[in-house]
């Protein structure tokens, strides 16, 4: 059995019993919230694993066509700063598409948008490469969800990158100061 | 012991029209991934799929998508609508016995009925004269229902798809 969920977050093996075997994608996190400023799982990536997996669903902000972004933990806290840059290709549903990036960015941006209502939400994955290794972090995913006037579908296909020579300890999630809902789970792919 | 990255089916169909699941488990999981290696009868398959709305397959224009795609002879297009009777999820497949198209799709919030459900997908295909293409985008059935089914075809030439489709639900063990 997993562990109890205590104020929207679960780990796994926090409540006794026998852990299952998790196969070749471990779960190692899922926090649910609702309406917070920013959502953070700290210390959850060791370098026994290369490679995790954060699945978002149910992700919606108090702005419209808000979009998800994160930020890296390193020992100290989070990584704040310019060290971050992203780049995504920002696909519509009603119009052309648009290239959206930044360069020696304060977070990594544009990793799904969706509306203002839980009816309006949307979801994605991220893949992170390597966080706990002492080099740079980089992520690549797709997600999105639909604005509140329900013209435009969001689909996001992103990468990003934090360009630090260091450990990265854990993952901040927020959408540019606005409350943000959803459930966020992480996985690690086992390699060995 | 099964993993978080539970299949719930694969389909083997050879030269059929439609690959159709009808056991999501959407009680279950929130998360669905959907993989695909696909040969077609016909030059140019495009493929895509519908949902199941408590067993009722939906044929209407309520799905937004959007698809973008590159291929070797024809370069880059994109796709968008608002009123689509599908959801695209890769192009350009050719017939030939040494042609063929593979991708993943992962789906999101099919059990929850106060939600729409979306998609995102990524595709290559080996495609006529042995060209390459590739395809990414996304979709959504817009209009808040349980999902409880999916169907898989060729919206080109509509059918004789051949090949192995499996789905799976993400685990929280």
């Amino acid at each position: 059995m997993s562990g109890p969920i205590s104020f929207g977050y679960q780990n796994v093996g926090f409540g006794g019993g026998a852990i299952p075997d998790p196969g070749q994608l471990v779960f190692i996190q899922k926090v649910t919230v609702s309406a917070a400023s920013t959502i953070d799982m700290t210390d959850v990536f060791t370098t026994d694993y290369g490679m995790y997996l954060v699945q978002f669903t149910h992700f919606f902000s108090a702005e419209n066509t808000g979009n998800l972004e994160i930020g890296f933990f390193n020992t100290s806290g989070i990584v704040a700063g310019s060290s971050y840059n992203w780049v995504a290709n920002e696909m519509k549903s009603n119009a052309t598409w648009s290239e959206v990036k930044a360069s020696d960015a304060a977070k990594i941006d544009s990793l799904g948008a969706a509306g203002t209502t839980q009816a309006n939400s949307g979801g994605g994955y991220i893949v992170i490469g390597n966080p706990a290794q002492a080099r740079g972090t980089l992520t690549m995913g797709n997600g999105g969800g639909i604005s509140d006037d329900e013209s435009r579908f969001y689909n996001m296909l992103n990468v990003g990158g934090l360009a630090v020579a260091e450990a990265h300890t854990g993952i901040r999630f927020q959408n540019a100061g606005n409350n943000i809902t959803g459930t966020f789970k992480l996985y690690a792919y086992k390699d060995s | 012991m099964a993993g978080n990255l539970i299949l719930i089916e694969t389909r083997t169909p050879s030269a059929v029209a439609n690959i159709d699941f009808t056991s999501l488990e959407e009680s279950t999981y929130d998360v669905h991934l959907l993989t695909w290696v696909l040969s077609n009868g016909t030059d140019g398959a495009v493929m895509a799929m519908r949902f199941f709305e408590s067993t009722v397959i939906e044929t209407a224009g309520v799905y937004h998508h959007t698809f973008h795609s590159h291929t070797e002879a024809d370069g880059w297009e994109e796709q968008v609508s608002t009123s689509r009777t599908h959801i695209n999820m890769g192009k350009s497949i050719g017939s030939a016995t040494d042609e063929i198209g593979q991708g993943y799709v992962w789906i999101y919030n099919a059990g929850n009925s106060s939600e729409y459900t979306t998609a995102n997908h990524q595709s290559a295909a080996i495609h006529t004269d042995h060209g390459l293409s590739m395809s990414y985008g996304g979709g959504i059935l817009k209009q808040a229902s349980t999902v409880d089914g999916i169907r898989i075809y060729d919206t080109n030439a509509g059918g004789n798809s051949t090949g192995t489709v499996s789905l799976y639900g993400l685990g929280e063990n």
